[in-house]
């Protein structure tokens, strides 16, 4: 097991020298240089020139590569050109916002998502079933923004129970932090919860008639124990698998959804640096999110062999 | 597992045919073909040019003259919509159509070569893929100014990993199998054996896997024109305009809803047929298999 983590580790870790070089050879394609996005277009070439100099824009690319990769390396980020601040700051607070949104997302999923799926396979063929699937077709099929706008019209608009977006820390009132975090969670569970309600009803399903369930319910075993204890256990493997591939979704929607309650976080963040150019943001936060990426599918794939009996990874390396 | 592909996997239209269609897939091919209609004469049957502003007609609801009520300039919501079946519907076929030509080649060759070339394309793939896909399609967007046809190739470009892992799997299921044996003994050329030999008989999981890639497609284009990085103003694209909407929420809701509900209906008419196809076509029908 320890031997496969450090390969997956590595490799992880060559993964992300590669992204950053693509992430570097950007700012090579990208019209225009850095010098010229700080001063405008009415810079005069002197100014130009003096900007480029002291950016190093002169030296050789792989010389420019390693003092931008070493810098990062030394916790060193650079500024912002945009806001003309340190970025590292910036990154850690709307990380930390995105990731309570990610969080608590992704335990609605889990939890509302088993449930309905289980209901889904108890209730095989019945209303139930058909309003779970009914359900999460809609979820599939609906983009996130789309639904975000649904919520806001409906729960911020016409009922008045929530602000329609915005952010406010914690320090401002537990209530004021809380009631602008609904509407972007539920948004995110709303679109994830589909994949995951209905891989478990299938496997629930495929489960459920496997001789050891009808042996349980001939022991005389209550129904309750029989579809949780020795049902939904193993019927909950291939649902960690979905979960873990809905981590690639989730970040895509919590970039969406961040815009349409404008939500300060890491994708709003992303996409505010994108439309004004803000290079140095751009180059971080991508290689942050690849790296966030790459570890929570390294976790899953842990999960998934700690949970399986099946796997042992020792036999499988590679 | 092979056992059962043997069969199925030369699908005969005989043997298509003696299976039930599945219910999802009549509906979703209604809705998908009246979706393409509406596309396709959608100049024809507009009933004002999307983008002629009505100024003395400004944020309209819906009324006789206005089916869908007009938007902050005035301009018919109904048009606009309309208008915006073609752009999402291009977007998800040209996008998918870019998958698979690119990904289909490289999964037969993968497939078929093994060894040193397959490492090469799959390790390429494992690279696409460690990156969340909205953000490669940013990625691929941010460095150079948007337009239609950019994001519809970066949304293209992004799902070609999951088509190229597909083809390779039901390359390498057919691989062992006697009639490839047979072509490779009588000498015929690389080429002909993955032409000829081997795509006939791979089409139907790659056709259900593309189809299915349709909405991925047409959702993910309309987030990046929703994020302002897709199709630009004054385009009547469904994800652009729910985000021009977004300011006039109050005072036109219905400006974001239509666009919105069209889409819903475009997405799970094809997601429909992607489904059904599933069940008619795939002999593993097994979901979460794949990524």
């Amino acid at each position: 097991m320890l031997v496969y983590v450090l390969k997956r580790i590595f490799y992880i870790c060559f993964i992300l020298v590669i992204v950053s070089i693509l992430v570097f050879a950007i700012t090579q394609i990208l019209p225009g240089n850095v010098a010229r996005m700080v001063l405008g277009q009415f810079a005069t070439e002197e100014t130009l020139r003096a900007l480029e100099e002291k950016f190093g824009l002169y030296d050789p690319l792989p010389v420019q590569y390693w003092r931008w990769a070493s810098s990062i390396l030394r916790g060193d980020l650079g500024n912002s050109l945009i806001m003309e601040r340190p970025i590292a700051p910036m990154l850690k607070i709307s990380l930390e916002r995105s990731v309570t949104l990610a969080f608590t997302s992704m335990f609605f999923v889990t939890l509302i998502g088993i449930g309905l799926g289980v209901i889904a396979a108890v209730k095989q063929n019945r209303a139930a079933d058909h309003a779970v699937s009914i359900f999460s077709y809609f979820g599939i099929s609906v983009p996130e923004f789309f639904w975000g706008i649904v919520f806001i019209l409906f729960f911020a608009r016409y009922l008045n129970w929530v602000p329609p977006s915005g952010y406010v820390p914690l320090s401002e009132g537990f209530w004021n932090w809380l009631s602008r975090l609904i509407l972007p969670t539920a948004t995110l569970t709303f679109s994830l919860i589909a994949h995951v309600s209905r891989l478990t009803r299938s496997s629930m399903l495929e489960t459920l008639r496997s001789p050891y369930i009808t042996m349980a319910r001939a022991k005389g075993l209550p129904e309750r124990v029989v579809l949780i204890r020795h049902g939904l256990r193993n019927a909950l493997l291939p649902t960690i698998t979905v979960l873990a591939l809905d981590i690639g979704r989730l970040f895509g929607g919590i970039v969406v959804v961040e815009t349409v309650f404008a939500f300060p976080g890491l994708g709003r963040l992303l996409i505010f640096s994108i439309i004004h150019r803000d290079l140095p943001i751009i180059q971080v936060s991508i290689l942050l999110i690849t790296a966030i990426y790459s570890l929570s599918n390294l976790v899953a794939d842990l999960l998934y062999a700690y949970l399986n009996p099946r796997i042992r990874y020792e036999t499988k390396a590679g | 597992m092979k056992q059962k592909l043997v069969d199925k996997s030369s699908v005969s239209m005989k043997f298509v045919l003696r299976r039930q269609i599945p219910p999802n897939l009549i509906v979703g091919s209604l809705i998908v073909a009246i979706v393409i209609i509406v596309a396709s004469t959608a100049p024809f049957i507009i009933p004002y040019p999307y983008d002629e502003f009505h100024t003395d007609s400004r944020l309209q609801p819906p009324s006789r003259s206005y089916w869908l009520g007009t938007d902050e300039f005035g301009r018919d919501v109904l048009s606009r919509v309309l208008m915006g079946a073609r752009v999402s519907l291009f977007m998800g076929i040209f996008a998918t159509t870019i998958s698979l030509i690119f990904g289909v080649p490289l999964g037969l060759v993968a497939g078929y070569s093994k060894g040193r070339i397959d490492e090469l394309i799959m390790r390429t793939m494992d690279l696409f893929m460690s990156f969340p896909p909205i953000i490669l399609g940013l990625l691929i967007l941010a460095v150079t100014p948007p337009s239609v046809w950019k994001t519809a190739g970066a949304v293209g470009l992004v799902y070609i990993p999951p088509i190229v892992r597909i083809t390779r799997s039901v390359t390498l299921d057919l691989m062992g199998q006697e009639f490839i044996l047979a072509a490779r003994a009588r000498g015929e050329q690389t080429t002909y054996i993955l032409a000829a030999e081997i795509l006939p008989n791979a089409w139907p999981l790659i056709f259900v896997e593309g189809s299915l890639r349709v909405t991925f497609a047409i959702l993910m284009a309309a987030a990046l024109s929703f994020l302002g990085l897709g199709v630009q103003p004054p385009s009547s694209d469904w994800g652009l305009m729910i985000s021009e909407a977004r300011d006039f929420l109050d005072a036109g809701p219905w400006i974001a809803l239509a666009p919105g509900m069209a889409m819903c209906v475009t997405v799970i008419g094809v997601n429909l047929v992607g489904d059904g196809l599933r069940q008619l076509l795939d002999p593993r029908l097994r979901l979460g298999k794949r990524s």
